[in-house]
């Protein structure tokens, strides 16, 4: 009928509306972005990462605020922004943007295929003579006041890259000799996360345990003993453990930490907190503590292993290789066979199906109070430290402690086994931040990077964030010095990992421990299985075999092809510069074998037969 | 007249005129399509015609493209762990062929709400969860199967059917013993498995489509035979070792199919995917069963339709067909299934995503209640289509309201139900979202969730190996459209 109003109006309208608005936006938004090329005007430079955990873009946010309010920037009108992307997606976020010179100023790099090998070159600025200059933001008077004297000095004086704590090891590219990243926090090793209520809880278990006799059939389980020529239990009843027990820390050795699980059990079935849990373990790899612990496991067979001149550690290759031809290894050796067994006791401490679930499952348990220990890194020590101290029943809050994660005593179970944490003297800092090639905006990207990396702001930015600093004379706060690397302890390069093999075959490790770890398969199913999937010859052992040759192979042909465009620019363009890089690349390419050590190790395990082909 | 020279100049003439006038009208008809043309060629075919490209190459960002020709394909069709991979698809296509029905329903039943506007309401209603991200879904989806505090459990625990389940764990395993004789007695030697009793139910079903019983039916059972002794054949004489047994078998396969085209015009297309079901369902066995169930099929056939017509004959064939097929589904479900107790429901906390026997029933539980927005809406638009007159002849034929779905909206959807089918059958073999987001890159424990879509975001962002990834891709591309083909050709759209 003319002249009625029809609803369905509003709704056109409505949309006509919405795409004016972002429509116009997204043009306001361009044209905005297109200016900034003169001196005066608005320039935005953005910084992208994927470091969402709680605190860390709070105490980037402090310092990009405060970096913007100085003078000269302010003068420039520069202004910093941040975007956080999700650790899921940036690896395609920045391989998108990065092919098509849309990537952000400065981004955090890794995650991405594309900067693997030297490729980073292509889509990162070097930082050359830069990280040799003196940070001036490390000037004596912008230091902390309660400062070594002596070390200001060195922070004013030194190179830029001596400033830092890994010596900005974590940005610096061996085959093309020059620093790309700069890191601006340190991430921290994993540590174990106690709730300290329930670790009381736990030693008064643990206490009216021993006063009973006899006592409960979980507490003479812990104690080491010898059954039918089979060791038992965790610990003796000693000294040692009367003292632990009389303190207020959390277990100090793997025997008391297993105790205290077993006590945690026994708490929660006497109290009837049945969603109660020891450990909260998930499918993440850092709330893994059996995988921790398997790497200890995994470090005696480096010796006969580590067959190729070029590398330092056992690559996968050799792990495997080692094992299905070579014989130097046996899931029968008593290391592996008890890393394992190991692995099944303490996944029993686990919640249940806990490989489905994941790390914010696993410390939304621990935070909620239905697990006494979580392990993680220094990344979650912001949530998990906010989360425990801030539940809505001022009742429910409970005291966190971190500690590293506990190894055997002389007189405890693995004690031959699990001899000594790796060492975290090769600990290198995190969030290394790169600046974009196709930037326009190098110099101020430049000048924020040495402002974040100056002492005091980074003091303070990782103080807001609750991660550890990465340059020298910053403080980290109480909570974090936990996180500071150990540095006693073993080479972690002489583990040897299955799950990092090439092909399939690291997918199947991983998916059939899980099996093995739940009670659904034997050990003995468990290794079968790998054989046989070693044994199919067009994804097996040879297929392994194959690729390392071929990765030794298309690294040697990167290789010249690096040296021949550095040869061109040297030549052509009298390049000082290009000079430096070739030796460094040569020099490299003598560690570089084409994958003849691999040929030859073939040979040595299988003397006479041809090496795989397809 | 008509040899007229002028005449012809101004015929000439006007036909130019005519044709520069139709010219314009197209040209900015053209003009009007090609930015959005230029745009699928270029973000959308492009994309597509690089994956075909690139599955020639040895392809590793960034350093590594090397063409290495069919390389990748040959890898393919050798990599076991693919091939397992479409085990859970197998799966997943007949559980989500069951879950097309909610949607149906659901579509049918806003049809007929005879209040305008409170259909309308539930339109909305459907609607609106749209705007929730599929990630959001996912991992609210994932909440939900946490052991211990996920709403499934509580669910389950506090309706009790969670003891209904513990009890499930005691009696279908016993159930499955039970039937153990049956199984390693007549089932296995006689059928190769109860795969085989579904495919003679299938090959039964589909002889009944024949019309006539003539003469001409003997060469046909012979091209039938003949297509089911090729690869036993090749088989025993060791040819399937080699590359060159396979081409010749697959040049042998297409001859065959070119002499069934020209024999059943438009009937012949079932009998290759029938074979190549009964090729996997025997593989691993006596592959002459095949040949065998065959000649079963033949007899019934040629045994009914000695008795009776087409008319009577085919419905008591399809009856029979389904029978056996029936028989054979029981016998999977009750026999093949359960056949241990998993012992997760007494705790009454069963680890959905974290146990190998859950996973699946967790992954073909997601979605519930399984009614898509998008597939009701599409329905709902066909339904809107039939007219009142259909509604009011059947009322006065006395069709009831069920027999209204069967009989007069199903087949009146038809059209709007097998597009939805092709879109499920592209979602379910290339999906792999849902798996990655629940079970985690490798599947999840015993890899259980290993599916093809995830294989490939496997192969490509974990392994590197783009390449390989492209080939695997290419060849879910060729299986989906076999089963498009399928799906055009055997859902009639009957109106």
């Amino acid at each position: 009928m003319k002249g009625k109003f029809k609803l369905s109006y509003i709704s056109v309208f409505l949309l006509v509306l919405a795409y004016i608005f972002s429509a116009g936006r997204f043009l306001a938004i361009s044209i905005g972005g297109n200016s900034g090329e003169e001196e005066g005007s608005g320039k935005t430079i953005l910084v992208a990462h994927w470091q969402l955990e709680p605190g860390f873009r709070e105490g980037l946010q402090w310092a990009i605020d405060q970096y913007n309010e100085l003078p000269h920037v302010k003068a420039a009108g520069v202004e910093v922004e941040q975007t956080g992307i999700t650790e899921k997606v940036y690896a395609q976020f920045m391989n998108v943007h990065l092919i098509s010179g849309t990537a952000p100023d400065i981004a955090a790099k890794g995650k991405t295929q594309l900067i693997q090998g030297n490729a980073i070159a292509k889509f990162f600025t070097g930082l050359g003579s830069y990280v040799t200059e003196p940070n001036p933001y490390n000037n004596i008077h912008n230091l902390s006041e309660d400062i070594d004297p002596e070390l200001a000095d060195y922070l004013a004086k030194a190179p830029w890259k001596d400033t830092f704590v890994d010596g900005m090891q974590v940005g610096y590219d061996e085959k093309l000799d020059d620093y790309f990243a700069v890191p601006i926090a340190s991430w921290g090793p994993v540590r174990i996360f106690y709730n300290m209520k329930l670790v009381a809880e736990a030693k008064k278990m643990i206490i009216k345990g021993l006063e009973r006799n006899p006592g409960p059939q979980w507490l003479l389980d812990a104690w080491i003993r010898e059954v039918d020529g089979e060791i038992e239990g965790f610990l003796p009843n000693d000294q040692r453990l009367q003292d632990w027990l009389e303190g207020d820390e959390p277990p100090e050795t793997l025997g008391q930490f297993l105790l205290f699980c077993l006590a945690i059990d026994a708490y929660a079935e006497e109290t009837g907190r049945e969603s109660l849990v020891a450990v909260s373990g998930s499918n993440y790899d850092a709330s893994d503590l059996t995988q921790y612990y398997q790497m200890v496991f995994f470090s005696h067979f480096a010796d006969r292993l580590n067959l190729d001149p070029s590398s330092v550690g056992v690559s996968p290759m050799e792990a495997v290789a080692g094992w299905i031809d070579g014989d130097r290894w046996s899931f029968d050796d008593p290391e592996i066979f008890e890393a394992f067994e190991f692995g099944k006791i303490l996944a029993e401490f686990y919640p249940t199906g806990y490989v489905g679930l994941d790390r914010e499952q696993a410390q939304r348990r621990f935070v909620m109070g239905n697990a006494a220990a979580i392990s993680s890194g220094g990344w979650d020590a912001s949530g998990i430290l906010f989360g425990a101290a801030n539940r809505d029943d001022p009742e429910d809050r409970f005291e966190v402690l971190i500690r590293p994660a506990p190894f055997p005593a002389e007189s405890e179970r693995w004690k031959e086994y699990l001899p000594a944490r790796f060492t975290g003297a090769n600990a290198g800092a995190g969030v290394p931040l790169a600046i974009n090639k196709a930037s326009k905006n190098f110099d101020w990207a430049l000048d924020f990077l040495k402002f974040l990396t100056s002492q005091p702001v980074n003091e303070e930015m990782n103080s807001r964030a609750e991660w550890l600093p990465s340059v020298v004379g910053a403080e980290a706060t109480e909570e974090m010095k936990p996180f500071t690397p150990i540095v006693e302890g073993r080479p972690a390069s002489w583990s040897m990992s299955l799950k990092r093999a090439s092909g399939g075959f690291g997918a199947l490790v991983s998916g059939q421990r899980k099996l093995y770890l739940d009670g659904s398969i034997t050990y003995e199913e468990y290794v079968e299985r790998l054989k046989d999937f070693l044994a199919i010859p067009q994804v097996g052992m040879p297929r392994i075999w194959y690729r390392e040759h071929q990765s030794a192979s298309d690294t040697m042909r990167a290789n010249d092809r690096n040296l021949s465009v550095e040869d061109f620019e040297a030549y052509f363009f009298d390049d000082k510069r290009a000079e430096e890089r070739i030796a460094s690349i040569l020099y490299q390419s003598l560690t570089n074998d084409e994958g003849v050590g691999t040929k030859l190790l073939w040979h040595i395990y299988n003397p006479g037969e041809e090496f795989p082909q397809f | 007249m008509d040899n007229d020279p002028s005449a012809k100049v101004l015929n000439k003439a006007r036909r130019k005129e005519k044709f520069l006038q139709k010219s314009k009208l197209f040209l900015s008809l053209y003009l009007l399509v090609l930015p959005t043309t230029l745009s699928l060629l270029i973000f959308s075919y492009y994309p597509k015609i690089d994956v075909v490209i690139m599955s020639l190459f040895r392809w590793e960002p960034p350093t590594v493209e090397e063409f290495i020709g069919l390389g990748n394909f040959i890898r393919a069709f050798k990599d076991p762990q693919f091939w397992q991979s479409f085990q859970l698809v197998g799966i997943l296509f007949v559980a989500n062929l069951l879950k097309l029905w909610p949607g149906i329903l659901v579509a049918i039943a806003l049809h007929r709400l005879a209040n305008d506007k409170l259909r309308y309401f539930f339109q909305v209603c459907f609607v609106v969860p749209m705007i929730i991200p599929s990630m959001v879904f996912l991992l609210i989806w994932k909440s939900f199967y946490e052991p211990e505090f996920g709403l499934v459990n509580r669910f389950l625990n506090m309706t009790g059917l969670m003891d209904v389940l513990d009890w499930l764990d005691g009696a279908m395993p016993a159930i499955a013993s039970r039937l153990d004789p049956l199984f390693n007695g007549v089932i296995n030697p006689v059928f190769g498995g109860v795969g085989g009793v579904v495919l003679l139910g299938a090959i039964i079903i589909t002889f009944g489509f024949r019309k006539e019983r003539d003469p001409a039916r003997v060469g046909d059972y012979l091209w039938v035979l003949a297509g089911s002794c090729a690869f036993p054949l090749f088989k025993a004489a060791g040819l399937l070792n080699y590359a060159q047994g396979w081409l010749g078998l697959l040049i042998l396969s297409v001859v065959w199919m070119v002499i069934g085209s020209r024999r059943m015009p438009g009937k012949w297309v079932i009998w290759p995917f029938l074979i190549l079901g009964g090729v996997l369902v025997f593989w691993s066995g006596l592959m002459w069963r095949l040949p065998a169930l065959l000649l079963v099929g033949i007899a019934v056939f040629e045994i009914v339709r000695s008795r009776r017509d087409f008319f009577t004959g085919r419905p008591l064939i399809t009856y029979i067909g389904l029978a056996v097929i029936t028989v054979g589904s029981l016998l999977i479900l009750f026999g093949s299934i359960w056949t241990s107790p998993i012992n997760q429901f007494a705790d009454g906390k069963p680890a959905w995503l974290g146990n190998e026997d859950l996973v699946i029933p967790a992954i073909l539980f997601w979605g519930f209640p399984w009614v898509g927005t998008v597939g009701v809406l599409i329905y709902l638009s066909g339904l809107q289509n039939i007219s009142e007159d259909i509604y009011e002849a059947a009322r006065l034929d006395g069709v009831s309201p069920l027999g209204m779905i069967f009989r007069i909206e199903l087949p009146l959807i038809m059209t709007q139900v097998r597009i939805n089918i092709i879109f499920m059958t592209i979602n379910t073999l290339v999906a792999y979202e849902i798996f990655f987001i629940l079970l985690g890159v490798d599947g999840g424990p015993g890899n259980k969730g290993l599916v093809p879509g995830l294989y490939m975001f496997q192969s490509a962002f974990v392994e590197g190996q783009f390449g390989y990834a492209c080939a695997l891709g290419m060849v879910l591309f060729v299986i989906i459209l076999l089963l498009t083909i399928i799906n055009q050709k055997f859902v009639k759209v009957d109106k």
